[in-house]
């Protein structure tokens, strides 16, 4: 059964196996039929199909797994937390529909889940999947997708070990008036755990969803844990979606986030994505445009400090005519952090009239920090208006200058130049209360710099 | 307030300062003229601290301390200021912003009361109309797009809500049409006090019909070489710099 798994290999998927195999054990008395089925194909494809990367794979060659595999994880525990945990990771200001996940599980006194249930559908995933509700037939097809086809080893890993994923659904021709705030909070103590968060969206046509999803620890700052997070979404015609992530997990942590879109035609979508935190952390990102007319916009931050190494792949697949997709990643890398960026688009031949832009623009502050950026444009059509653009530099010695003669003191200087080089993208956040926490957020991680250090500037 | 003794400075190994000696008192406007590459450039930025020149002589003594010691920060927060002949567009960073943070970050080293938010907008409002500046530009980025005469214009702006002891006009009168100029010179005059001090670079006489000065100095081959009152600005207006160049080689 196990006779093509190679030496190195071994360990780390074995580790997963017999994970399942205790956490399965658990599983008995339920009646999650289905769900368990799915589970158990998944853990099967990866002990038997799927791999979980290397260097020479040409899409992980810039991030090593290696750390990240050799830890032996545990199924998180279910832990309870109270308002007080709750509250500096709230936005002040912001009315949200809050759904509070603590180390996967969703903590229902703390979220908004039946309030929100009013307007749109919330479900788990596995009563989903049990109950005869229109909404099987899709987390089914996703869910199965995942364990049986899926190519991509964390979202196999995801599948296997996802304990309550939660099937959002907002009907046809609705504007959900409030932004629904996913806010996971990692809260293990003194064992490592795999915390796989789970999500299918599902936006009907005509309909306006904004999704903030925030990743938080309460833990020990030093804990190691891993979080593998999976999220679907599905737009259809002429939906518009917001989709924040926000990302601040501990100084240990591995940080593993996949998320796939499907656009059907005329729909939006835009993605901000802001990584604080994290040890290693790979971001997934992918819109596959099913249809014509279609918007998808990628923003990122990624602000690497210290050993942090952050890695953002992102894909656009225009398989139609007039789509737009448009790209803009920006990062701060300081000490030894390392940041990668992939921006892959697909333009295929019958995709004419496309326009699809992607930017990424790199302060390297250190010497001992580095950034690879690599885009990858494969067009097929021919009348189409793409373009990239990666830079990768350093402070404006000039402008630095200007501000100290004003009596700004050279850190603050270099601070307020840092800021502003990330405002192109903090400006885009249209949820003042969001962006407000975010700059904040962003400032307070520059504190966190040694006095002495020099960063270098142009 | 100013005092530079016998100030000899270089870049990159070019001697450009050859003997600077000049006296700057409060209340005082002192222009400074002279040809292309005199060095008028460079006193200045040598004033504000800029890096890259090095000084191989003499010294510079500011409100009884050794001006050359402090940095660029330190320099500003001790009320020297210097408007830039060519001021940079810095995007991402809010006009209001930026000012909040260096009028405060000045008037606490000075141990001034620090502005709150309402005093710091209004106090701004009332200096951009004196500059007449709209105040929509508040909101936009640091001179981004600015054109050159809103560019200078918001250089006096800083100066006037800075409040400097000393403030070091670098050629601010390039590029600016009559009109610019004379707002540009207004608010220099309204500006002028008893306390502090001016020190007004320029290539040409016009900027001085509008900002009088009490002395004009004349720089060449990095030596004030003529010392007068604005009369001697009118006559290089009309003769230009070749009899200063003559008189200069006969003597030397």
């Amino acid at each position: 059964m196990t006779n093509q798994i190679t030496p190195d290999k071994k360990d780390s998927r074995e580790k997963f196996i017999e994970l399942f195999r205790l956490y399965e054990n658990t599983l008995n008395g339920q009646k999650d039929y289905v769900g368990h089925t799915i589970k158990k194909t998944a853990i099967r494809r990866l002990s038997q199909e799927v791999d979980f990367p290397t260097r020479r794979n040409e899409d992980w060659k810039y991030t090593n797994v290696a750390e990240l595999l050799q830890v032996q994880y545990q199924q998180p525990k279910l832990v309870d937390i109270t308002i007080a945990d709750l509250s500096p990771f709230l936005f002040e200001g912001l009315d949200a529909y809050l759904l509070v996940f603590v180390n996967g599980q969703l903590n229902k006194t703390l979220s908004s889940k039946d309030e929100l249930s009013k307007k749109i559908l919330v479900q788990d995933i596995p009563s989903c999947l049990q109950e005869d509700g229109p909404e099987k037939a899709t987390a089914f097809e996703y869910l199965n997708k995942w364990a049986s086809k899926e190519k991509n080893p964390f979202i196999v890993l995801n599948t296997a070990f996802a304990q309550n994923g939660i099937f959002i659904y907002v009907p046809d021709g609705l504007v959900v008036d409030r932004p629904v705030h996913i806010l996971n909070i990692a809260f293990t103590k003194d064992e490592a755990s795999v915390i796989s968060p789970q999500k299918i969206i599902v936006v009907g046509e005509n309909s306006k969803l904004t999704v903030i999803e925030t990743y938080h620890y309460l833990n020990n700052p030093q804990q190691t844990y891993f979080t593998n997070t999976v999220s679907q979404l599905v737009l259809k015609r002429n939906a518009v979606v917001e989709h924040y992530r926000i990302q601040d997990e501990g100084e240990n942590a591995f940080f593993v986030n996949n998320t796939e879109v499907e656009q059907m035609r005329d729909s939006t979508y835009s993605s901000y994505v802001i990584d604080l935190g994290g040890k290693l952390v790979r971001n997934n990102l992918s819109s596959i445009l099913k249809d014509s007319g279609t918007t998808t916009n990628f923003y990122g931050i990624y602000l690497g400090m210290d050993k942090q190494h952050i890695d953002n792949q992102t894909f656009v697949d225009h398989a139609y005519p007039n789509c737009n997709s448009n790209e803009l990643y920006k990062g701060i890398l300081t000490d030894n952090a390392k940041g990668v960026f992939n921006g892959k688009i697909m333009v295929r031949p019958d995709a004419q009239k496309t326009n699809a832009f992607q930017k990424n623009h790199s302060l390297v502050l250190s010497k001992g920090a580095s950034m690879n950026s690599k885009p990858q444009l494969e067009i097929f059509a021919d009348d189409v208006k793409c373009s990239h653009g990666a830079t990768i530099g350093q402070l404006n010695e000039e402008a630095l200058y200007y501000m100290r003669s004003r009596g700004l003191s050279k850190k603050e200087a270099i601070s307020v130049l840092k800021q502003a080089f990330l405002t192109e993208i903090t400006e885009l956040i249209k949820i003042d209360p969001v962006r407000v926490k975010v700059e904040q957020m962003i400032v307070d991680k520059f504190k966190q710099l040694p006095e002495t250090n020099n960063e270098l500037l142009n | 307030m100013l005092t530079i003794k016998n100030l000899h400075a270089e870049i990159e190994g070019k001697k450009i300062l050859n003997g600077i000696n000049l006296q700057v008192n409060a209340g005082e406007v002192h222009a400074i003229m002279g040809p292309n590459g005199s060095g008028k450039s460079t006193l200045a930025h040598v004033l504000a601290g800029r890096e890259g020149y090095e000084i191989t002589e003499g010294s510079v003594s500011y409100m009884g301390k050794d001006l050359l010691e402090l940095s660029v920060d330190e320099r500003a927060r001790e009320g020297v200021f210097q408007a830039f002949q060519y001021p940079i567009e810095i995007p991402g960073v809010s006009t209001a912003n930026f000012l909040k943070h260096t009028i405060n970050a000045v008037r606490k080293h000075q141990q001034k009361k620090e502005l709150n938010a309402k005093e710091m907008l209004s106090f701004i409002k009332k200096m951009a109309k004196m500059v007449e500046m709209e105040d929509n530009f508040l909101s936009r980025s640091l001179n981004q797009g600015f054109s050159g005469g809103e560019k200078k214009r918001n250089e006096i702006l800083q100066m006037a809500v800075l409040e400097p002891r000393l403030a070091v006009l670098d050629e601010t009168d390039s590029g600016l049409d009559i009109d610019a100029l004379k707002i540009v010179a207004n608010g220099v005059n309204q500006l002028r006090t008893n306390d502090n001090a001016f020190i007004v670079i320029t290539h040409y006489q016009r900027l001085l019909d509008y900002i009088i000065p009490d002395f004009v100095h004349v720089l060449y081959n990095g030596r004030i070489v003529k010392s007068g009152d604005k009369n001697l600005a009118l006559k290089l207006e009309e003769k230009g710099y070749d009899w200063i160049k003559e008189e200069v080689e006969i003597t030397s």
